[in-house]
């Protein structure tokens, strides 16, 4: 059996599996066994070792804590009232709250350098308090998993870090490039929210005229928040600060929570128990998934297929742009089965050759590669932002109902990829100016 | 059965699967593997072919070296501070805390000089683990990169330098406080003041960027010649004839040396670039090399010796052949 | 139908255990993570071990959460199609399905004994300056593979109930 047609039952196997309602994580580990023993039986010594070695990565311990600080500050009610007090002061402006949640998403970021925890973490706490204000689902839900996907983009990133080793470039420099694209998209998700929302005053609704609230009221509500900004400042202070690494920032983000709770004399044995189980299972699910998908990777490698994805590259017709075009779809392929690392690490190696070869920038192409990534993310029918998002969410959203979500935001997402395309100095007027 | 085989070329042409514990932006890539690979392939005629893959591909790195015993993968290539947990032995070959000063010394106490060959010590605890020990390269100094001067190893006293396995038991011993942290959190750990610096491989500084964030590279490091070790998987070897496994043998200096000067090249560039940013190196002088040295046999060769039975043999052996030579 | 009610119990309870000790690790990892960065920061002295063990949890932690979701039914799914599905046709797909579950779980647990004993062997430890031992991780990543069986076997049996149960998709269900 020839390799293309090996990597396309490959692909094929999981679809079907996935479809027919096989959980992500044992979809994903159940296809690589499958091929594993018929095509290279001995690559079966690997599927252990994913169980190991894919959670002992560092940077990992901040989803469960992450979603230990988003469940304690939902359970107890903090989060809900820091949203009824945004309410107050954005609540005239229609879609006000998603535009916040974008807003929020955007600082997360700047606090993580993977995509889950702000994902994870807004879902928890912004989504309740959407729909409590009668915001549409489906603005809700995207504004969240758009949002989210931008840790990844804004530094400090664990994606531009990969690949700047790998390709041999500025890691400083790639953080950077992913600051402009980061706020540009951050922008148009906000602008994008308001204008729908203006027009369709039914999808984010303003306060109603007789309900407005005094800029008094305003002040007051100011105080409601406070919580919320001093986890924010804690998080990112302690990072910022030099004081913590990224993981330990996290655990002071849970630890901060639970003190919050304990002040506002809001913990209760209920709240921790509730909080605690949440997180235990989120996080279990979440690991099978990555520990999933890095098996996938394994046998996809050990299979040969990375061979395949060279010479599709370079049978592209269309020349430069040609060969770019192929390399992004590859990746937005890659992207529904594979966590970034993986995506970056497999494809990195077999372009950058070809990308020196055809003497185009590093950073740029760094750039729009993990733009792309995010828009894998993204983009139906599988995407990591999406299986998180879903496993937040109440048990009465279908990923139906995600994948429509997404929808605009993915346009959006593409016309930032285009435009940083089309003027590369999108993503290297930055680093061009400060080095 | 096999009695009549002919020593010689044989026909079958035999496949490996080569996965280092490093992908191809470590400086062992092309410095390492890649002309250890090419030696190989040409000394046994073709008649050993490499498929090379980068860490995580077929498994993790910290998985490698194990992975290669249990025959998940033919070949790997990889650090002792990566797989001395698997074989502390590997502590021997790796280089010890102020150790050899070169290449060259180090491969007279490994191989060269019969009085000594500790080598065969790390060769026999490869074997129980069901490995060949196949190549070596020297990759010059392992050093510290920080923010701060340091003329004299007090000078590190207190200093939150980034510092895994061997390095941590190092810097502890001069005084300072080792924090451990995966090696993508380096560059901004660096950056924000987490830490005040990191140890590292001297040729690899400029692959990290580290150029960027820090002030000093110190000279000759912890450990002035840090090396890095190919294990191939023992039945694999033993499947091999005759005649292939004395090619094999015979590459492993001519690689060794070959190797280890394109490092040497690669360190000098790589202390370029960072002077090239507006850093400085500061090499320092004999006395303090000597007095660190002093320093590392009290207190951190002693961690090595006690792992076990070879280790202390080899720890006995270098402490010797360092005597012999006039370092101590 | 009695043992049944029996095994069920015996594997929701296992499942249970193993999300209490989820907590632990949890709650390990968030105050250990401070704590660190207090030894470091405050008294400069950072520990050589918190982040090592702060790792060990998570191995632990995806073991035991592993377990604790599946049973709870919280692995998230792609349910576009299978959302729509009546109770019968979702036992179906379930029994289909599962043959990918079960030929995975086979071979974490026999390959992952073959690990564990390799790991055994080796006398395993973190290359960590304080080096802590490898193969309960080793060890207990089979375990929780057999734990998840259980669970499997659970549902499959529930699937099978389903679908000699159930009636044959008639209005009332939809
Ligand atoms: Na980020
Ligand atoms: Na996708």
């Amino acid at each position: 059996m020839s390799i293309e047609l090996i990597t396309l039952l490959y692909f094929v196997c999981l679809f079907v599996g996935l479809f027919l309602g096989l959980p992500v994580a044992l979809g994903l580990g159940g296809t690589a066994v499958i091929f594993a023993a018929i095509f290279e039986p001995r690559s079966l010594l690997a599927i252990p070792s994913a169980f190991y070695y894919t959670p002992w990565n560092q940077v990992l311990v901040t989803i469960p804590l992450f979603l230990f600080m988003g469940s304690l500050i939902r359970f107890s009610g903090i989060a809900e009232a820091a949203y009824d007090a945004v309410y107050k002061i954005v609540g005239h402006i229609p879609g006000g709250l998603a535009m916040g949640t974008v807003k929020v998403c955007t600082i997360f970021a700047a606090i993580t350098g993977i995509t889950p925890p702000a994902t994870i973490t807004m879902g928890q706490i912004a989504y309740p308090s959407m729909l409590k204000y009668r915001y549409r689902r489906e603005i809700a839900i995207g504004s969240i998993g758009a949002g989210g996907a931008l840790g990844a983009l804004i530094p400090p990133s664990v994606p531009f870090i990969f690949y700047g080793l790998l390709a041999k470039v500025s890691i400083g420099g790639l953080f950077l490039g992913g600051l402009l694209p980061g706020l540009m998209l951050a922008a148009f998700y906000i602008i994008y929210i308001g204008i729908r929302c203006k027009l369709q005053p039914s999808i984010g609704p303003a306060i109603p005229e007789d309900e407005k609230f005094s800029t008094r009221d305003k002040l007051h509500a100011l105080l409601g928040i406070w919580p919320f900004l001093l986890l924010i400042f804690i998080v990112l202070g302690a990072i910022w600060g030099g004081i913590a690494t990224p993981s330990e920032a996290a655990a002071f983000g849970a630890a901060g929570a639970l003190c919050i709770n304990i002040i506002y004399r809001r913990l209760t044995w209920k709240i921790l128990r509730d909080s605690l189980e949440t997180t235990v299972k989120l996080t279990g699910m979440g690991l099978w998934i990555l520990i999933g998908a890095n098996i996938y990777l394994n046998i996809f490698n050990s299979m040969g297929s990375q061979e395949l994805v060279t010479s599709l590259v370079l049978g592209m017709p269309g020349g430069e742009n040609g060969i770019l075009i192929m390399m992004m779809l590859i990746i937005l392929l890659l992207g529904m089965v594979m966590d970034d690392w993986a995506i970056i690490m497999l494809c990195t190696p077999l372009y950058i050759p070809i990308i020196n070869e055809l003497g185009i920038d590093k950073l740029w192409f760094g750039v729009l590669f993990i733009v792309n990534i995010q828009i894998a993310y993204l983009t139906p029918p599988f995407g990591f932002v999406l299986f998180w998002l879903k496993s937040v969410l109440p048990k009465d959203v279908s990923m139906g109902d995600v994948y429509r979500s997404v929808g605009p935001f993915i346009v959006l997402q593409v016309i930032g990829l285009i435009l940083i395309y089309l003027f590369p100095q999108i993503a290297t007027w930055l680093p061009s100016k400060l080095n | 059965a096999d009695a009549a085989e002919k020593y010689g070329k044989p026909d079958k042409v035999t496949e490996w699967v080569f996965q280092p514990c490093f992908d191809s932006s470590d400086a062992g890539w092309a410095n390492g593997v890649v002309p250890w690979i090419e030696a190989v392939e040409k000394a046994t005629e073709g008649s050993i072919k490499f498929k090379l893959q980068p860490s995580g591909a077929i498994t993790s790195g910290s998985e490698a070296f194990s992975a290669t015993s249990a025959g998940l993968l033919d070949v790997t290539a990889c650090w002792a501070s990566v797989y001395g947990g698997d074989m502390p032995e590997g502590m021997l070959a790796f280089g010890m805390a102020m150790g050899a000063d070169n290449y060259r010394d180090a491969w007279a106490a490994m191989f060269g000089d019969p009085k000594y060959k500790i080598g065969d010590l790390v060769q026999k605890a490869s074997n129980d683990r069901n490995l060949q020990w196949v190549g070596w390269s020297s990759q010059g100094p392992n050093a510290m990169f920080t923010k701060f001067p340091v003329h004299k190893y007090e000078d590190l006293a207190g200093k939150k330098m980034r510092a895994g396995g061997p390095q941590a038991l190092f810097h502890e011993a001069v005084g300072g406080a080792p924090v451990a942290m995966g090696g993508g959190d380096i560059y901004t750990a660096v950056k924000l003041g987490t830490v005040d610096g990191t140890y590292w491989d001297t040729g690899g500084i400029d692959d990290m960027a580290f150029h960027e964030v820090i002030q000093y590279a110190i000279m000759p490091g912890w450990c002035p010649a840090q090396h890095q070790e190919i294990f191939l998987n023992l039945d694999k070897w033993k499947a091999l004839n005759q005649w292939q496994r004395d090619r094999i043998n015979d590459v492993f200096m001519s690689t060794y040396f070959e190797t280890s000067r394109m490092h040497a090249v690669g360190v000098k560039d790589a202390l370029k670039v960072l002077e090239k940013s507006g850093g400085t190196v500061i090499n320092m002088s004999e006395d303090e090399v000597k007095r660190m040295r002093q320093l590392a046999i009290e207190k951190v060769w002693p961690k090595v010796a006690e792992k076990s039975e070879l280790t202390a043999e080899g720890v006995k052996l270098w402490k010797e052949f360092l005597q012999d030579i006039g370092e101590l | 139908m009695k043992i049944w009610k029996l095994y069920e119990k015996s594997v929701n309870l296992i499942a249970e255990l193993m999300g209490r000790i989820g907590w632990l690790l949890l709650l390990y990892c968030m105050f250990f993570g401070v704590v660190d960065v207090f030894l470091r920061y405050v008294l400069n002295s950072p520990s050589l071990w918190i982040s090592t063990t702060v790792q060990v949890a998570m191995v632990f932690m995806a073991c035991v959460g592993g377990v604790y979701a599946y049973n709870a039914d919280a692995f998230v799914k792609l349910d576009l199609f299978y959302a729509n599905f009546s109770p019968r046709k979702k036992a179906l797909c379930d029994l289909v399905t599962v043959i990918l579950t079960l030929a995975f779980l086979a071979v974490v647990i026999w390959k992952g004994m073959d690990a564990a004993l390799l790991s055994v062997k080796m006398n395993q430890m973190t290359p960590t300056s304080v080096p802590i031992p490898v193969y309960p991780m080793k060890i207990f990543i089979p375990i929780a593979a057999v734990v998840m069986l259980l669970v499997v076997i659970k549902k499959i049996i529930q699937d099978i109930i389903i679908l000699v149960t159930e009636k044959k998709t008639s209005p009332i269900h939809q």
